[in-house]
């Protein structure tokens, strides 16, 4: 899984209302108006609403269709929308079994994405850290946070971090593993630091295979519904916080100011940046979409190690 | 990278060993914006208690860091651990501020060759050939113009210090009386022009205005 055809960009968050959607839909726009060619993929499987979002209201085919098995490949879902280049896959009146989807099934589903030939893919995930989420989460090392400027918000978001955090050790410890040290210490549990501290002291050979896996993670954090009154260093704060305690790289890429008219578009059920594209809110997002094309290539050329090693030498 | 709460004082901060006590107050309030009670960014991240231990050791960290004789000691403790070169300490020598005239000098001294003031050592009344001139009962304007020479300075630079026209210092190296102005304005003129190349002003002028 370390060389994806496609490059992937699971965007969470925890918790709803978030933007998460919207976010997702204004970057397919830009990346697609760049020239990439981009899917949108709603893995928010319980409650999905990204179709609306584009500009089509009434998709004719869902994800659905893929894990029923009524179509034979996950292409087959694919959408067309307004541009021709971005792409969707809709999980819209999903049922409630593909919302609960079972083990394998989602296996089946995370393989299926990873093969599909696109330059960008934008999965949207829900809110909440059930395994479905974060699985969707972790399957790439390029997660971007969603979050607003409020306790709440940031509280479910560090919620969320460690949750992929945990889940990902577990991944790269097999189960059985994880249980001989689950009865070490619970307490440490409560903190990622702690938890490693003990992996380190019991099987230092293991605590270095998860710290590699951990630190392979380049995660993006995006300020959503920024008013005017909010503090602009609180991005890179929490920036600080989770490479300084969490030891994970994270890269702040924006704030996007709040707008109202966000909600006149989805209310009409068109995509904001084609129909407000001079807003604030737009012109930020915009400001996003570049950074990640940005941190595009810095990042497939470089070694994958550290991120500053990419000046070339004299 | 160290678990925080193995992190010197240094680098809890963010900081290098040789920062300064105004960048150790800066470094401490940022932090505290950080891991405050307030604090937005941190909201949640840690369990209550965690962060007032971090809380407590950001200020045990700064009010040694700010403590002179606190931070020489720690420093000691670092270097006796290995953990910092005695080389890269801080030694307490913060820059004299630099009053904004004579930085624009030395620019100019460092590119242009000759600065305002005029050459340092040695005194030009010490220089045998302008010792020798000085001497004379009294000064042409030949005599002027090869002091000013063997001191290696250029009359445009003269003109620029003491704000009197090239032509008029022209006039009074070349002595050309009827181009000189009143003896009255002339006597400053001389005295400017000695006090640039360092003589004594009242002397050179007495001595050149004897001959007219």
């Amino acid at each position: 899984m370390d060389d994806p055809m496609a490059r992937i960009w699971p965007i969470g968050g925890g918790k709803g209302g978030s933007g998460k959607s919207l976010f997702v839909g204004a970057l397919g726009s830009y990346l697609a108006k760049a020239g990439k060619a981009t899917l949108l993929v709603d893995a928010d499987l319980g409650g999905a609403n990204l179709h609306t979002v584009v500009g089509i209201p009434h998709p004719t085919r869902t994800v659905s269709a893929f894990i029923n098995r009524e179509v034979d490949s996950l292409e087959d879902t694919i959408i067309e929308t307004g541009h021709p280049s971005l792409f969707l896959i809709s999980g819209a009146r999903n049922s409630l079994e593909v919302a609960n989807l079972p083990y394998a099934q989602k296996l089946r589903l995370l393989r299926a994405i990873f093969k599909l030939p696109y330059e960008h893919i934008l999965l949207d995930l829900g809110a909440g850290t059930s395994f479905n989420t974060l699985d969707f989460f972790i399957l790439s090392n390029l997660g971007i946070f969603v979050t607003t400027p409020e306790p709440t918000s940031i509280e479910n978001t560090y919620h969320f971090i460690r949750s992929a955090y945990f889940r990902k050790i577990r991944q790269v410890l097999k189960q059985t593993q994880l249980r001989a040290f689950h009865h070490h210490a619970k307490a440490s549990w409560k903190t990622p630091a702690a938890f490693l501290d003990m992996l380190k002291q019991e099987a230092p050979g293991r605590a270095a295979s998860v710290e590699k896996a951990l630190g392979a993670f380049r995660f993006k954090l995006v300020l959503n519904q920024f008013r005017k009154q909010d503090d602009v260093r609180l991005g890179l704060q929490i920036c600080k916080v989770c490479q300084r305690h969490l030891g994970l790289q994270m890269q702040f890429l924006g704030n996007i100011r709040f707008d109202d008219r966000v909600h006149y578009a989805v209310c009409q059920k068109v995509s904001f940046v084609d129909k407000y594209p001079y807003t604030q809110a737009a012109l930020d997002l915009r400001a996003v979409a570049q950074a990640i094309l940005a941190t595009e290539k810095v990042e497939s050329k470089a070694p994958p190690k550290k991120v500053g090693a990419s000046r070339p030498s004299p | 990278m160290k678990p925080f709460d193995q992190q010197n004082y240094y680098e809890v901060f963010d900081l290098p060993p040789d920062a300064t006590p105004f960048e150790i107050r800066q470094a401490y309030k940022a932090a505290v914006e950080l891991y405050g009670d307030d604090a937005m960014a941190t909201y949640a991240f840690f369990p209550e208690s965690q962060r007032k231990k971090i809380l407590s050791r950001l200020e045990e960290a700064f009010l040694t860091l700010v403590n002179e004789k606190a931070r020489a000691d720690y420093d000691q403790a670092l270097i006796r651990n290995g953990e910092l070169e005695e080389r890269l300490r801080y030694k307490g020598i913060s820059k004299k501020p630099i009053p904004l005239f004579e930085l624009k000098s030395s620019h100019t001294m460092k590119h242009g060759g000759s600065g305002s003031s005029m050459p340092e050592s040695p005194e030009p009344a010490d220089m045998p050939l302008v010792h020798e001139i000085l001497s004379h009962q009294e000064l042409t304007g030949n005599d002027l113009k090869r002091i000013r020479r063997e001191l290696g300075v250029s009359l445009e630079r003269i003109a620029q210090e003491t704000k009197v026209q090239p032509p008029l210092l022209r006039a009074i190296e070349e002595d050309h009386f009827d181009d000189l102005p009143s003896r009255f304005h002339l006597q400053g003129f001389l005295k400017s022009y000695a006090q640039c190349l360092r003589l004594d002003p009242q002397a050179v002028a007495k001595k050149y205005m004897e001959r007219i």
